[in-house]
């Protein structure tokens, strides 16, 4: 009898799920005998090595270095060396081949331009910068120089064609157009100086070494096909590169040639790629784009994208006055020097192509009639039969209605709770504590939500500390990113970039999240990324929630690639708010990689219990639980994980309401709804806020105001409501800061919908 | 030994590999007795090992590595503890005490090591398919008892006892090994 409680308590040991009361027991068991104790650390052992052998990879075998060694020596920094660590393999700058190939390809043709025949580089760039060992990069860098002077050439020459018109004012204003003139002329001088170079390049000496031919003042400019031009930054779903008549698979960092042609194929599919200058093309799903072009080095010829159907959404930076962007569609051609601009082309009817300028000013040409038209930012026009070509302003969102006596009540609880939060959260206990769960986000987070402007001085406290902070723990790091997403977008890219390093390093293998350890990777990330705050057009905030600030528009995207994957650990909560984070992320112009949201979606979908196979617990449905073991499934969870599959479901740019995980979730809650506790969790009242805010999340991410016959947010506002306490706080369970701060946000309806993000984003999707 | 330590202090990798590549196999069976959980052990293992490499300056070359390193995972478990009981209120109890004082006695008379390793593989492939099924699904893949359970079609206690069992059939195998040898 003995012997057999004693496996018992053994394989619970090692299964990790004994109670106190049988860990009180295998204890006694093991003091009292020195052949249970032996038996007991040989099996714990064994369970070890079991655990090794299984793990090794089938060649690894007593291999030199297990993925052991390797996981230590990757978060590794040795204190002198600093290497790049060793598993996971550092991002490769994307533009590293294509500078390879353009250092090779387009360099004499630059040179050609750009230097006088016979030049070498400029003799400054050999005396300053020492010789790089990637001499793709020291041409690029170079070939960066040469554009700049060129560019500072041409605002010198516009600069001067102004004095000269000055020079016909007063005597004082033509006293000091003269001086400034000859400085002008002084720097023009250096340039040019600069640009030149005292002998021509030493020719390459065949083998034989026989004299070569003189080569040609003018070299033929190198084929079209042959001229790399952009290189891919994210591909998504069904997106293809056309070259030389095949289609394959697009690939981030894949080059794009002069007449290649990019294609996605389903709504939810998409293809950014990048110029060297830093301009970016997005294609949006079922997008052809059949031809890119150039530039080349002569006037008149510019980057050159042909639209054929589908939407191109593009951030232009500045272009060489001579080297406008064209693009052209069936219908139009469009002529930009820089900007941001959206064009849309309908193939349906008799055609059609619209464009979108959201900063700047394009030439819009309709190619029927040779009729043009200056599109400035804010405005649209239209290239189609019939339809009279004209510039028109965006759409405004219509105002939302008056509150009703019920907003009334809950605008005067959230104020209530905000001031109660604002006195009381700063000195409470857990204001002060550096923890997992710390509460300073989420406090802040409520008053971004809550209308509370940033010069408050408790706001601006939290939003100081939160930025000086370092960046750990994933339920902070996700609400950090949702907050300065809020917030402004555009300019805390760079720290959301830094957030969503840390959630995709913060992975564990299976695809769940964990409290999560600081990642190395974040100190790798680029410097800068945003091009700085583009406001909403006018009129965007009245379609706003109350206190939400408008949010600038996204125009540079950037990917954030995956450097390790955790091992161990990982709960569905932390997972939860992970998807939030991410969410944020992508919506701040932050490329999540697909490999973390298809683990992700993996992990929720094969954890979904099924009450049919668990019976005994009773479900009434399929939920989730907060580990899969735990077999006690949730409205906390359950919610969390269906609005954490919406989420990505909708960074993939796919349909969740057909999502059959989604679905059952939803049916769960349906049939277990209640307000007055986390459904299926009675013995825990402190979850009670924390789960109607989940519901909230997955009710407003679905973009539904039911559950079954459940009107959630009437009921759940009611309960609140009534739950408040006289201070204006509430407390349903054991944190009173945690349950106002979850409130607030379910009474704001504080989640953003996705339908509405996109709007934000593009006018065309409303 | 000491060479080895210079150089890992110097910031090489390589002997930095070298060194917890020689030491990882006890280290973790350690682990394995003194974490919250055993399947925390390796985790616990990887911090105490990077812990190490972090403050190799002030190790001393003329002490032993390894009764360093255990030390350093003694205090990462008790880490370990801490947080378990702020996330989970499960508290260090009298039994996670009684296994340090166990672990910290002298080595096992025929400790585990490669040879021990390389024959368990060998006696791994020799199970019954559902045996070694079962110890695929919980080792390799990482499942619980329950989920093999669900994966097999059986109950969880009955998958339980089917591992003490094929722990056990695998003990006898690799000392059976071990002997011919």
């Amino acid at each position: 009898m003995e012997r057999r409680d004693f496996e018992e308590l053994l394989a619970g040991y090692l299964e990790g799920d004994l109670a106190p009361e049988e860990r009180e027991r295998l204890k006694g068991l093991l003091e009292g005998d020195a052949a249970v104790r032996d038996r007991f650390l040989q099996e714990v052992q064994m369970n070890e090595a079991l655990r090794i052998v299984a793990r090794e990879a089938p060649a690894q075998g007593g291999a030199e270095r297990s993925e052991f060694v390797e996981a230590v020596l990757s978060s590794w920094r040795p204190p002198t060396a600093r290497k790049a660590p060793r598993v996971y393999r550092p991002a490769a700058s994307r533009w590293k081949p294509f500078l390879a190939a353009a250092g090779v390809l387009g360099a004499v043709a630059l040179l050609a331009v750009l230097l006088k025949p016979g030049a070498t580089p400029p003799s400054r760039v050999a005396k300053e910068v020492p010789a790089s060992e990637d001499p793709a990069r020291e041409e690029a860098r170079r070939e960066r120089e040469r554009r700049e002077q060129v560019l500072r050439l041409e605002e010198i020459e516009r600069y001067r064609q102004e004095l000269l018109t000055r020079q016909r004012g007063t005597q004082e204003e033509k006293e000091k157009a003269a001086a400034e003139l000859a400085r002008l002329d002084r720097e023009k001088r250096e340039i040019e100086e600069k640009s030149r170079s005292p002998k021509p390049p030493e020719p390459l000496k065949p083998p034989d070494s026989q004299p070569l031919p003189t080569p040609p003042q003018d070299p033929a400019p190198p084929r079209a096909t042959a001229v790399v031009v952009a290189a891919l930054v994210h591909a998504r779903g069904e997106a293809y590169v056309l070259s030389e008549g095949a289609r394959k698979a697009a690939r981030p960092g894949q080059l794009i040639l002069s007449g290649d042609g990019l294609e996605t194929v389903g709504a939810g599919s998409l293809a950014l790629f990048e110029y060297p200058d830093g301009t970016q093309v997005e294609l949006s799903g079922d997008t052809l784009a059949g031809r890119l072009l150039g530039p080349e080095p002569k006037p008149g010829s510019g980057k050159r994208i042909f639209v054929d159907r589908g939407t191109v959404s593009a951030d232009v930076v500045r272009q060489p006055a001579d080297q406008q962007m064209l693009f052209t569609t069936p219908h139009s051609e469009a002529r930009v020097l820089g900007t941001s601009l959206v064009i849309s082309v309908d193939l349906a009817g008799g055609g059609s192509t619209t464009l979108e300028v959201d900063e700047g000013r394009v030439k819009f040409t309709r190619l029927r009639d040779g009729l043009a038209v200056e599109v400035v930012s804010g405005h649209y026009a239209v290239a189609a039969t019939g339809v009279e070509l004209f510039a028109r302003p965006f759409p405004q969102e219509p105002r939302k209605k008056k509150p009703g006596p019920d907003q009334l009540k809950v605008d005067g609880a959230i104020q209530r709770g905000v001031q109660w939060l604002k006195a009381e959260h700063a000195r409470s206990a857990f204001a002060a504590i550096d923890m997992a769960q710390c509460s300073d986000e989420l406090v802040l987070w409520t008053l971004v939500h809550a209308g509370v402007p940033e010069n408050d001085p408790e706001f601006s406290r939290l939003l100081r500390q939160m930025l000086e902070g370092e960046i750990k723990f994933t339920y902070r790091v996700a609400l950090q990113a949702m907050i300065l997403e809020q917030i402004d977008r555009v300019k805390h890219q760079r720290r959301i970039l830094e957030c969503a390093q840390f959630l995709v390093d913060n992975q564990i293998q299976h695809g769940q999240w964990t409290y999560g350890e600081a990642s190395p990777f974040v100190k790798d990330l680029p410097k800068e990324t945003a091009t700085g705050a583009r406001p909403r057009p006018k009129g965007a905030e009245a379609a706003l929630p109350p206190g939400l600030r408008p949010k600038p528009r996204v125009l540079r995207k950037v990917p954030v690639t995956q450097r390790r994957v955790l091992t161990r650990g990982g709960d569905n909560s932390n997972s939860q708010y992970a998807a939030l984070g991410l969410r944020a992320c992508h919506d701040a112009g932050v490329l999540i990689p697909r490999e973390v949201i298809d683990l992700a979606v993996k992990w929720w979908a094969r954890t979904q219990y099924d009450d049919a196979k668990h019976l005994a617990a009773g479900g009434r449905g399929k939920g989730w639980a907060y580990g899969y073991d735990l077999l006690q499934w949730t409205g906390a969870m359950t919610a969390g994980a269906a609005g954490s599959l919406v989420i990505y479901h909708y960074i993939q740019g796919e349909d969740w309401t057909k999502d059959k995980l989604v679905a059952d979730g939803l049916e769960w809650l349906a049939q277990n709804f209640v307000v007055t506790e986390n459904p299926g969790f009675r013995q825990a009242p402190g979850t009670t806020a924390y789960s109607l805010y989940a519901v909230e999340r997955l009710g407003v991410l679905y973009g539904t105001d039911r559950l079954g016959t459940h009107d959630w947010y009437a009921e759940g506002s009611k309960m609140f409501l009534d739950a408040q306490r006289p201070d204006g706080s509430w407390k349903l369970g054991e944190n009173g800061y945690y349950d106002t701060c979850f409130a607030i946000l379910f009474l704001r309806r504080a989640t953003a919908p996705l339908v509405d993000v996109a709007s934000v984003d593009r006018f065309k999707k409303r | 030994m000491n060479d080895l330590i210079r150089r890992v202090r110097a910031g090489d990798a390589a002997s930095a590999a070298t060194l917890v590549n020689r030491h990882e196999l006890r280290i973790r069976l350690y682990a394995s007795k003194v974490a919250p959980r055993p399947d925390m052990a390796e985790d616990i293992a990887q911090k105490a090992f990077l812990m190490a490499l972090k403050s190799i300056e002030t190790f001393d070359p003329t002490r032993d590595f390894a009764l360093w390193m255990q030390g350093i995972v003694r205090n990462v478990a008790r880490q370990e503890w801490e947080r378990l009981a702020i996330r989970s209120r499960v508290e260090r109890d009298g039994l996670a005490g009684y296994l340090e004082e166990l672990a910290a006695r002298a080595e096992p008379e025929n400790p585990i090591d490669e040879r021990w390793l390389k024959a368990l593989r060998g006696c791994v492939d020799k199970l019954p398919d559902r045996s070694r099924e079962i110890v695929s699904l919980h080792y390799s893949m990482g499942m619980s008892c329950r989920d093999v359970a669900d994966k097999v079609g059986t109950s969880v206690n009955a998958v339980k006892m089917a591992m003490v069992r094929i722990r056990g059939a695998l003990r006898g195998c690799v000392q059976g090994k071990l002997a011919e040898v």
